[in-house]
């Protein structure tokens, strides 16, 4: 097992990413290319270089700092941040992310995004956090990128979070070898499956890889006694149809009585700017954001099916009725 | 409308977040009328809204009475009270349409009451500041002239300042270390609620006890062997006669609102309907503030003539009180019991008791002016909380009180809600919809722990710690009989800033070219942290020392130099002892030092020893020269102060524990500090508005701030964009701090988004929230809703926002870096409610 | 000579007929009120600008 792994962020006090108030740990690395990625510094698995135009003043010392000349000069600063601009800093071909450029950066206009952590660093900043997890019923989800790319790393992290007393979450994309998949759980109080889409072939074409695999692991997750909230994030243009939320929520139907919950997320857009620091293009740029009432139909087919359904996964919503959707169809089933 | 048109109406302007608007729907016409009636008095920038005015009336009469008494040969005790006396008999009064209840501290509803017995450098203010004069201006002008030449000399402050230490009142003068200028009627007056408010007892009746006080004195006084034990009785003598000659006028007051109301009845009003109530008032007013009330309209009634009463006697910048605690029996009689009234009817008039608290307004200096923002006053009204036997003091008045303000959403009273663990989640519910719904109140206050610390620092019997209330906008204080503090001078109030800056200077202030601080050797030779560190110890002692002993002095003398009879009238312990309620001899002690602008302390300590003793990046002598130079042409050294060194409020133990060694050497300090009553002086660090205030009198700091920039907004509240871990870390880092032993109490402010309290989730959030904060044992917080006011100012200064975090499922951004098209965006759906 | 007594805006206190409440009815721009102010019912009224005969 590696020691370290890359970090993009431990967000606290995150309050839709499982029950109650929980710390998010982003590992970075993450087997899928979904287009309208939210998170576009978790996919690589090396550390990147942010450079944020809002900060920069155009002082001209990371040029001089800079060995492989990776740097475009100076320009004015109210051309560089102005909102149109497409100055950027880094010249990307050329940079070898060696971050001497960030050491130099006295503005934090440069960052370097991924932070080499062991289990214990993160335990101990995600257990400064334990007083908000008791009274809420909240604690650690592993997120990313994704856990499973991380198996032996994102399994201890579990563990060691168990061993303090902490409840787990895992955020998966269920693009894995179950095996890995399963003893996870094991040390997950709930998962967190994301489910894109049922159609295979659309599932390639916005992700870069079939669907077969996810499903697969989904339905034999829900072979075990693992609890899981299925999160479907809700992309205009992708799966924000009529036609897949029926699907969808009959096919979620049918697995059976350990999902808990379905969470409809909706897409936003306010990840732009990480994708401009990245200088990396998105195609949603434009896109709007879904406004989360609309999403309120779809979230009533699921509801039609008894299934628990939020929008927007608050862990603050429905939790006290998860428990009680659950025992009234055990009695319905009798 | 119809019904049910009307409740779809105001469920769509609450789902859009209008509360101002379903507000107006939702509350009966009486409020809504009254409501809109209302004269907002608060200044915005220092200047008066338009159409009010300075209201000459109390110079006028206060002028007449004293100048008519010139000659006799009363005691000033007995001419202040027949001053007051002749204020209240001949001052105007008025009724306004649907109102029930009745008073106002000015002679119209549009004016801005002026007491000129309080300072001639107040008076100063009113001529030079015209724009809020009534016409003709220069017949306002001749009388304000005369008036402010009579009180010269006369004022409480101008007969203080000659007799205090010269050096001390100069630095305090001088605006740099402290806030204000020491006067025993110009500041916040507890009140002995126990003695008057609990129905044992009506102002007539204070009387008859004053009677036989006096029969009992003047016969002892006469004893045929003459004795020393007389000696003290002809000074008690004349104290109670002050009081009694108040407590009759507040009577004769009331009974002229009853005349009023019945030749309105019975001259002018038409509709039967009103004439009722203004019958009903009429009566009100007979029996209160005379006899002891018997329903919830003449309790209130009761509670807003004394509110009233003591601002005829003094300026008040606080208005503690405790208003579920003791209106609750009769809210419980009138609405549970007797069923005499509905609980609209009820509401109606709670909401309109607010109404009557947030008109009222006394004439400020524009310094003053500016700092309090566009309200009057620090006015926090103590709910909730336990009884003196300790079981859970919430009752039906609580909800009505949180309920009510929802529908007239004043700024002003705001309520601190004493909150402990078996308060019923009802209430809980109440106070969350008051906050969500963009109140921002009630503050939340951690009850058995301000219990215990009331015990710690000011040795009150725990029954009577149970009894407190906001003296101003913090500190806890009793209601009872030595408990209660009844003045606290504004003050004690530390720019605690300056404790860092004058380490700079040796004491020498740059801003007003003065010592006043200690002679601290020059810091360009320190070698070592400690030597830092002790420097700043002997700043902090000095400041302290300097503003403590002018307290100190005032309190001594307030009670010759200007006595209370009001006050002291409706006080167990001077209607006993017939001692002036500012003696201290009687009083049990409640002090503390308000400390603004605390945590720069702590931010500059930490860069310091990181930057400077740590890693040795810079040495002191080129810090002071920075620091000489406010940052100018030193901007890289300064961004390594703001940016690598470490700030408060992010659960970093490196200066978390900087700010505990500050707290607990100040601390063993306020033990050794002695007031009046031979108490301590704990400190109290929140910023009221003096972050605002104090911005150009603090020159730069090693925190890196320059002189200008914004202080830090809160009393333990991290730097603006400072708290870079989020709500938790701060939590954490203010949860180190020991809430009973390292100060009297401690202002957090934290914002939350209206979107995170949004919908059924909403209640549960805040609710884990609050438990985790009552769980880390804090004192204190309010919520400020992020407004779409907040997020338009972030777009604009983004370096002050930097923690206003959007969070939705698996991601959450900071706010100032995202575009401003989707900034925009996200603003118009926080405005209707919809970001998850 | 015209006297507060006269004065529709006059009121006796009762059992102390020398002494009443000037009353008037106000309409400000926010709210509409009746005021009071302490009249002695033999004081002249001459230079009283609301002064209206019974």
């Amino acid at each position: 097992m590696k020691e370290r792994v890359l970090i993009t962020d431990l967000a606290k006090f995150s309050v839709n990413d499982g029950p109650g108030f929980r710390t998010n740990v982003f590992l970075k690395g993450c087997p899928l290319k979904c287009e309208w990625c939210h998170n576009p510094e978790t996919i690589a698995d090396n550390p990147e270089l942010y450079w944020k135009k809002r900060l920069c003043v155009q002082c001209g010392a990371c040029l001089e700092a800079c060995p492989k000349d990776a740097i475009n000069p100076p320009i004015e600063p109210e051309l560089s941040s102005s909102e149109g601009s497409t100055y950027q800093k880094i010249n990307r071909a050329k940079c070898d992310n060696c971050m001497k450029c960030v050491d130099v950066c006295i503005y934090d206009a440069l960052e370097v995004v991924g932070k080499a952590m062991s289990i214990s660093e993160i335990m101990d900043e995600v257990e400064q956090d334990k007083p908000f997890y008791i009274t809420s019923g909240g604690g650690m989800t592993v997120s990313g990128g994704e856990p499973t790319a991380h198996p032996a790393f994102a399994l201890a992290l579990l563990k060691e979070a168990k061993k303090r007393g902490i409840h787990t979450c895992i955020d998966t994309n269920g693009c894995c070898d179950f095996n890995v998949l399963k003893e996870m759980a094991e040390y997950s109080d709930i998962v967190l499956f994301d489910l894109k889409h049922l159609d295979s072939a659309k599932h390639l074409a916005k992700t870069g890889i079939r669907n077969d695999l996810v499903l697969k692991n989904l339905e034999l997750l829900c072979g075990t006694d693992s609890d899981i909230w299925i999160r479907i994030p809700v992309v205009p243009g992708f799966n924000d149809s009529f036609e897949f939320h029926t699907q969808a929520s009959l096919y979620i139907a049918s697995l059976g009585g350990h999902v808990k919950r379905v969470d409809l997320i909706p897409f936003h857009n306010y990840c732009q700017n990480k994708y401009a620091w990245l200088d990396k293009d998105w195609s949603y740029r434009e896109t709007d954001a879904i406004d989360p009432s609309f999403l309120e139909i779809y979230a009533d087919l699921y509801r039609q099916h008894g299934l628990v359904t939020t929008v927007g996964g608050s862990g603050f919503e429905n939790i006290g009725t998860a428990k009680l959707s659950q025992e009234v169809s055990g009695i319905q089933g009798h | 409308m119809a019904k049910a048109a009307v409740d779809n109406n105001i469920k769509e302007l609450e789902k859009k977040q209008q509360w101002w608007w379903a507000a107006e729907k939702k509350r009966s016409k009486r409020l809504d009328y009254l409501r809109k009636a209302m004269w907002k008095k608060g200044a915005i920038g220092g200047i008066y809204p338009a159409g009010l005015q300075v209201d000459l009336e109390q110079g006028i009469l206060h002028t007449q009475a004293g100048r008519a008494m010139e000659m006799a040969p009363d005691p000033w005790v007995v001419k202040y009270a027949k001053i007051f006396a002749h204020y209240l008999d001949n001052k105007t009064i008025f009724i306004t349409d649907n109102s029930q209840l009745v008073g106002y501290v000015g002679s119209l509803p549009h004016t801005i009451n002026w007491n000129p017995t309080v300072a001639t450098i107040l008076n100063a203010e009113v001529i030079t500041d015209t724009t809020a004069l009534p016409e003709p201006l220069d017949e306002s002008l001749k009388v304000i002239n005369d008036v402010i030449a009579y009180w010269s000399q006369k004022a409480d402050a101008d007969k203080l300042i000659p007799v205090a230490d010269i050096s001390d009142v100069t630095k305090i003068l001088s605006g740099t270390i402290g806030w204000g200028v020491p006067m025993p009627r110009g500041g916040y007056s507890g009140k002995d609620y126990e003695f008057i408010m609990t129905g044992k007892r009506g102002f007539a009746d204070v009387i008859a006890e004053l009677d036989e006080k006096i029969d009992k004195a003047d016969a002892q006084a006469h004893e045929p062997i003459a004795n020393l034990e007389q000696m003290p009785l002809y000074n008690k003598m004349l104290n109670w006669e002050g009081m009694k000659i108040t407590l009759e006028a507040c009577i004769r007051h009331g009974q002229r609102f009853a005349r009023l109301a019945r030749i309105i009845a019975e001259n002018f009003e038409t509709d039967n309907k009103r004439k009722e109530e203004l019958l009903q008032i009429a009566s009100c007013c007979e029996r209160v503030p005379a006899q002891t009330p018997r329903t919830l309209q003449e309790s209130l009634q009761y509670d807003l003539f004394i509110q009233l009463f003591s601002r005829a006697e003094a300026i008040e910048g606080a208005w503690p009180s405790r208003p579920d605690y003791y209106h609750g029996p009769y809210y419980d009689k009138d609405v549970n019991i007797d069923k005499r009234i509905t609980k609209e009817e009820a509401l109606d008039l709670v909401g309109e008791f607010l109404i009557r608290a947030a008109e009222v307004s006394q004439y400020k200096p524009k310094w003053l002016r500016e700092g309090l923002q566009g309200i009057e006053g620090t006015w926090v009204w103590t709910i909730g909380g336990v009884n003196q036997h300790g079981d859970d003091a919430c009752n039906d008045m609580t909800i009505a009180l949180l309920q009510a303000a929802r529908l007239v959403r004043v700024s002003n009273p705001t309520f601190g809600f004493r909150w402990h663990p078996r308060v019923k989640e009802e209430v809980l519910r109440e106070c969350f919809e008051c906050i969500r719904q963009g109140l921002g109140y009630p503050s939340m206050r951690n009850d058995p722990l301000l219990i215990a610390n009331s015990l710690h620092w000011h040795k009150h019997p725990i029954e009577e710690a149970r009894t407190w209330v906001h003296q101003a906008c913090m500190s806890p204080c009793p209601t009872t009989k030595r408990g209660f503090q009844s003045m606290r001078m504004a003050n004690a109030t530390a720019n605690c800033a300056k404790i860092i800056e004058y380490v700079f200077t040796s004491g020498f202030d740059p801003v007003v070219q003065m010592q006043i601080g200690a002679e601290t050797p020059d810091c360009a030779t320190f070698t070592s942290y400690d030597q830092v560190y002790d420097a700043w110890l002997l700043q902090m002692k000095t400041i302290f020392s300097t503003l403590v002993r002018i307290v100190n002095y005032s309190r001594f003398v307030a009670q010759i130099y200007t006595p209370r009879p009001f006050l002291s009238g409706i006080s167990e312990r001077s209607v006993e002892s017939g001692q002036d309620v500012n003696d201290p001899s009687i009083s049990q002690g409640n002090s503390w030092i308000t400390a603004f602008t605390w945590v720069e302390n702590i931010d500059s300590l930490a860069a310091i020893k990181k930057l400077v003793f740590d890693e040795k990046k810079y040495t002191m002598a080129q810090l002071k020269q920075a620091i000489t130079d406010d940052w100018q042409g030193h901007e890289e050294m300064r961004l390594d102060f703001v940016r690598n060194a470490p700030k408060w409020g992010n659960d970093d133990d490196y200066v978390d524990s900087i700010m505990l060694k500050c707290l607990r050497d100040c601390a063993a300090f306020s033990h050794k500090l002695q007031d009046p009553m031979g108490n301590t002086w704990p400190i109290l660090p929140e910023n009221v508005s003096g972050n605002i205030h104090y911005a150009n009198v603090v020159g730069a700091l090693p925190s890196g701030r320059r002189r200008g920039d914004a202080l830090y907004d809160g009393g333990i509240s991290p730097g603006p964009g400072l708290d870079k871990k989020g709500p938790t870390a701060v939590l954490k880092s203010c949860s180190k701090i020991d809430h009973i032993t390292d100060g009297r109490a401690f202002l957090l402010n934290q914002r939350l988004s209206p979107t995170q309290l949004a919908g059924e989730k909403g209640f549960p959030l805040w609710k884990a929230y609050m438990e985790t904060w009552y769980n880390l044992g804090l004192d204190h917080i309010q919520f400020n809703c992020v407004s779409d006011e907040t997020l338009r100012s972030a777009q604009r200064e983004p370096e002050k926002y930097q923690e206003v975090i959007v969070r939705v499922a698996g991601y959450s951004a900071h706010f100032v870096d995202i575009s401003r098209k989707t900034q925009d965006n996200i603003i118009q759906r926080t405005v209707q409610g919809l970001v998850a | 000579m015209p006297f507060c007594k006269e004065c529709k805006k006059f009121f006796p206190i009762k059992g102390d007929p020398s002494n009443g409440d000037c009353v008037e009815r106000v309409v400000d721009p926010r709210q509409a009120f009746y005021k009071a102010k302490p009249a002695v019912a033999e004081k002249d009224a001459s230079s009283c600008s609301s002064f209206e005969k019974k």
